[in-house]
């Protein structure tokens, strides 16, 4: 794989993940604040749907900058950590993202299971 | 005046000030555009009876005055990097000139709506005048770095001023896109 | 090669006296003024916390009444918070050893850095003329409203709040600033991203953290000033508003903010550990991402703290899953510290006690931090001494451990002279001891219902022998604190001399003389790890290119800028050199914000009027005139 491929999966893996979990918590807490408060009643949110949606969408591309990540580890396997740049610093942000996605697929998944399968607005 | 490199690749230090500043920036503009949904989920009237809807007019023209001055601001820093001092001063000056147009407008639009409602009237009001207030504080802030940079820029280009233009220009496209949120955000009852 | 170094001396001096302390922007100085500052407000708010013992000592107590007590527990907590620990470890910590940890001779920007202290000593005068004229914040240090509100609290103790925090947000954002770009842009070439220092990743996390969290809570304290003096309705449900909104807007910035709290002890703990078992960290890049990660998720937990509100479940399940899951990046750090210390050869001097005794404290901390996931727990020991006991093992244990431990440890490096051991470990135990005695049966009293910030308790809840116990903990530390600071002012005057380099440590501060010379470095050092003291070639590449006169940079204050990501050499910069503008400033700064306070707002604009001047004054240089 060419230096300029493997350093865009690279920033895609280490920031694509934490990015697109964020926004899709602002967007499904945003929009449980927005269903169960006053005014929302004129706007007919369908929330299991947007919540499921962002589910598939923030999921599916937690997954890809995933496999963006462990595609740039695999093809600098050789490379040692404190190596020189660029394969080093490769390397060692490789592994950071593979962890980093791990973790925010599982706020996502669990988030979103949680907030569909519960009863909409019951309050704690 | 004295020699420095041309078209360095790396932003200068002063431009990577510029631009946490501006993240800091956008940060506090997106809890007040936040703010201002959360209290507009709160209540079932937004505005309140006796509070008029925003017009969508005036503010979106106003709005696209001011997106347009970023490309004189663009052009002066190319200008600037190709060593073109005096074209670099002119598209700074005509930004400036726009931008300050622009800004009077505002304060005569505000002043405006303050004869007909009052920030003290309703949460309503209270998030309308803060959050353009906010963006306006930054407009005019822009308008004080304008002004420092062409007194400067009159005696003269160094490197120190290539890098204040080049910051000076990230600051205004960021008020220019900030400016878009919060328009759209103000004029959201009447979209 | 002694005619350079005498060059660079000459160059670099700093001026002398009261003028050259008010004017340097020499980031070692300006962490000795910070830590200096910070102790008398670690002291300040350590009165404070030993008054609110005293008074909890026994039932019914009357040495406090309840206003007073108000006041102090308020600002015991915003001391800490604000004027002690993040100021002692940024401020201090991160701005004496950052430079030297990355090759460079100061931060990106110097004049930037003195103004955050000065505007940071203003904010701590401010709140505290506040307190001692008896209009100190009082309604806790997050200050809900509707208590904060003008109705429930008419005098001007809330602007004292909001206008210092305010005040001291800005020294701590323009920090932040410097520190991000200093670590981005002044690494020594050699040092990609992935041989960056772990203290400096720890830095640059909770830089990041600062620099998104605070924007919330000027907003915030914005909001609340206004409502309070121009009649707005931001908070009033009567008029449109929400009370709730206030604690969303607080708790965004807040929950960031306690993992700005620790992650710079993190940072310490780090470097402390490899120095003193003589081995690389274990699951380096791990650490390093794990660092980034905890304040990365922890902007998205904030509703945690509202969990008994009454909001709907639909929405905390978001706050409960990251909350949950923002455990795992400490949990590697943890696995990490421990393994390096059990696989390497430790010497347990008192910094890796203060060490191990940090990781023990936060692992308890940790653990009752993941029994608040679960909602109905929360719902029941909100507001009672449960939650104090989490927070002090945390705060105490997680972050002042590693501070008294870094004390001990960069001592050496700062004064040249050893501190004397037995003392130490002696001084570590009675805290340890002391802090345990203090905070555990905070658990116990919490679990049996005593509430917090209760300024006095009834006999006969089974709460008083616990309470005792507290007090005399409390007084106990101050014991082993005393020992501590006893024991480094007499090593200042009467320690061993300990060279450069004592722990044998990884990082380049251990390759300068102790204390540094101003310019740190006599030649900008060669780098290719994350251990560049360890690698003794490198070290000898430096001797032989400062013996061929080469890499000096002794053209004025010279800096050299690197590329970001992979740290290649790319300009030599010349930096600002001691000046009057950054004290100028903050005290403009300061007259503004006083004068808001008492709503003098013609004058407050004329003050405005002389910082534009200063501004203007400071910028009237440029780096190519010098």
């Amino acid at each position: 794989m060419s230096l300029r491929r493997l350093a865009f999966l690279q920033w895609f893996g280490l920031l694509a993940g934490g990015l697109t979990w964020f926004a899709a918590f602002l967007a499904g807490a945003g929009t449980s604040v927005a269903l169960c408060n006053p005014a929302s009643g004129r706007w007919g949110i369908p929330y299991d749907t947007v919540q499921a949606a962002l589910l598939g969408l923030g999921g599916a591309v937690v997954l890809l900058a995933e496999a963006a990540a462990v595609a740039v580890f695999r093809a600098t396997r050789t490379v040692a950590e404190q190596d020189p740049p660029p394969e080093g610093r490769l390397h060692f942000f490789a592994i950071g993202a593979m962890v980093g996605n791990l973790v925010f697929l599982v706020i996502i998944v669990l988030s979103a299971v949680a907030t569909i399968v519960d009863r909409a607005c019951h309050q704690a | 005046m004295t020699d420095f490199a041309v078209t360095r690749r790396e932003p200068s230090l002063g431009w990577w000030g510029m631009a946490l500043f501006v993240a800091a920036e956008a940060t506090l503009f997106g809890v007040l555009v936040a703010t201002y949904f959360y209290l507009r989920f709160k209540n079932l009237e937004w505005p309140p009876q006796g509070i008029p809807e925003p017009k969508l007019g005036v503010p979106l023209v106003l709005l696209g005055v001011l997106l347009v001055t970023s490309v004189p601001m663009q052009l002066a820093l190319r200008a600037a990097n190709a060593h073109r001092l005096g074209a670099a001063r002119l598209l700074l000056g005509l930004a400036s000139i726009v931008q300050a147009g622009y800004f009077a407008m505002q304060v005569h639009e505000y002043a405006g709506d303050l004869g007909r409602f009052a920030p003290a009237d309703h949460a309503y009001a209270s998030i309308y005048y803060t959050l353009l207030g906010a963006d306006h504080a930054h407009v005019a802030l822009g308008l004080l770095l304008d002004l420092w940079l062409l007194a400067k820029l009159a005696r003269g280009l160094t490197r120190y001023r290539l890098n204040a233009l080049s910051a000076i220009t990230f600051y205004w496209h960021a008020v220019n896109v900030l400016t878009i949120a919060v328009t759209l955000t103000i004029l959201s009852p009447s979209l | 090669m002694r005619e350079r170094v005498e060059r660079l001396e000459r160059i670099w001096v700093a001026r002398p006296g009261v003028l050259g302390w008010l004017t340097t922007t020499d980031h070692k100085r300006i962490g000795l003024l910070y830590f200096w500052a910070t102790l008398v407000f670690f002291g300040a708010g350590g009165v404070e916390a030993l008054l609110l013992r005293t008074q909890l000592a026994q039932p019914n107590g009357d040495v406090l009444g309840p206003d007073t007590y108000d006041q102090l527990f308020t600002t015991h907590g915003l001391t800490m918070i604000f004027w002690f620990i993040i100021p002692m470890t940024t401020g201090a910590f991160g701005n004496y050893l950052i430079p030297l940890m990355i090759g460079a001779r100061d931060m990106a920007f110097p004049r930037l850095n003195a103004l955050s202290f000065w505007v940071f000593l203003a904010s701590g005068i401010f709140l505290y003329v506040g307190l001692f004229l008896g209009f100190g914040p009082n309604a806790g240090w997050f200050d809900y409203v509707p208590l904060a509100s003008r109705l429930y609290d008419p005098a001007r103790n809330i602007e004292f709040y909001s206008l210092g925090l305010i005040f001291n947000g800005i020294a701590s954002t323009l920090t932040a600033v410097n520190f991000i770009v200093t670590i981005f842009k002044l690494r020594a070439p050699g040092m990609s991203f992935n041989r960056i220092p772990l203290f400096c990743f720890a830095f640059l996390a909770a830089s990041f953290g600062l620099l998104f969290a605070l924007p919330a809570l000027s907003a915030d304290l914005i909001l609340l000033f206004l409502d309070r003096n121009l009649g707005m309705h931001f908070f009033d449900p009567a008029h449109g508003g929400s009370t709730l909104l206030w604690q969303h807007l607080f708790w965004f910035f807040g929950h960031p903010e306690v993992y700005i709290l620790i992650v710079p002890a993190f940072g310490i703990a780090t470097e402390i550990i490899p120095a003193l078992t003589q081995r690389k960290m274990i699951a380096f890049p791990l650490v390093a991402i794990a660092e980034l990660l905890v304040v990365f998720i922890g902007f998205g937990v904030w509703a945690h703290h509202m969990f008994a509100d009454g909001l709907p479940t639909t929405t905390l399940v978001f706050f409960a899953g990251a909350t949950a899951m923002v455990v795992i990046p400490s949990t590697i750090q943890v696995f990490a510290w421990s393994s390096t210390i059990f696989t390497g050869l430790p010497r347990f001097k008192t910094p890796l006690l203060f060490i191990v005794g940090f990781i023990l404290f936060f692992v308890i901390g940790g653990l009752t931090g993941v029994m608040f996931v679960a909602i109905p727990f929360t719902q029941q020991v909100t507001d009672t001494y449960f939650v104090v006991a989490h927070f002090h093992y945390i705060i105490f244990g997680a972050a002042v451990f590693p501070i008294f431990g870094g004390m001990y440890y960069w001592f050496p490096k700062l004064t040249g002279r050893m501190y004397f051991e037995r003392p130490g470990q002696i001084s570590f135990w009675i805290i340890f001891v002391g802090t345990n005695l203090l905070f555990f049966p905070m658990h116990i009293v919490g679990l049996l219902g005593m509430p917090r910030r209760v300024y006095t308790y009834p006999g006969g809840m089974g709460w008083t022998a616990y309470n005792a116990i507290e007090s005399v903990g409390g007084f106990v530390t101050l014991a082993g604190i005393l020992l501590l600071f006893g024991n480094l002012v007499v090593s200042y005057f009467r320690g061993a001399p300990a060279g450069p380099d004592p722990w044998h440590g990884p990082t380049l501060e251990w390759s300068v003389p102790s204390p540094p010379p101003e310019y740190n470095f006599a030649v900008v050092p060669t780098v290719s790890s994350a251990y560049p003291n360890w690698d003794e070639a490198d070290r000898e590449a430096d001797r032989r290119r400062l013996a061929e006169g080469v890499g000096v940079l002794d053209d004025g204050h010279e800096q050299v800028v690197s590329t970001l990501v992979d740290g290649e050499a790319a300009e030599v910069v010349k930096m600002p050199h001691s000046s009057p503008w950054p004290v100028l400033l903050a005290l403009c700064l300061s007259g503004m914000l006083a004068v808001l306070v008492v709503e003098k707002f013609a004058v407050a604009a004329f003050f405005a009027v002389l910082l534009a001047l200063t501004l203007l004054g400071w910028h009237s240089t440029e780096p190519e005139a010098e």
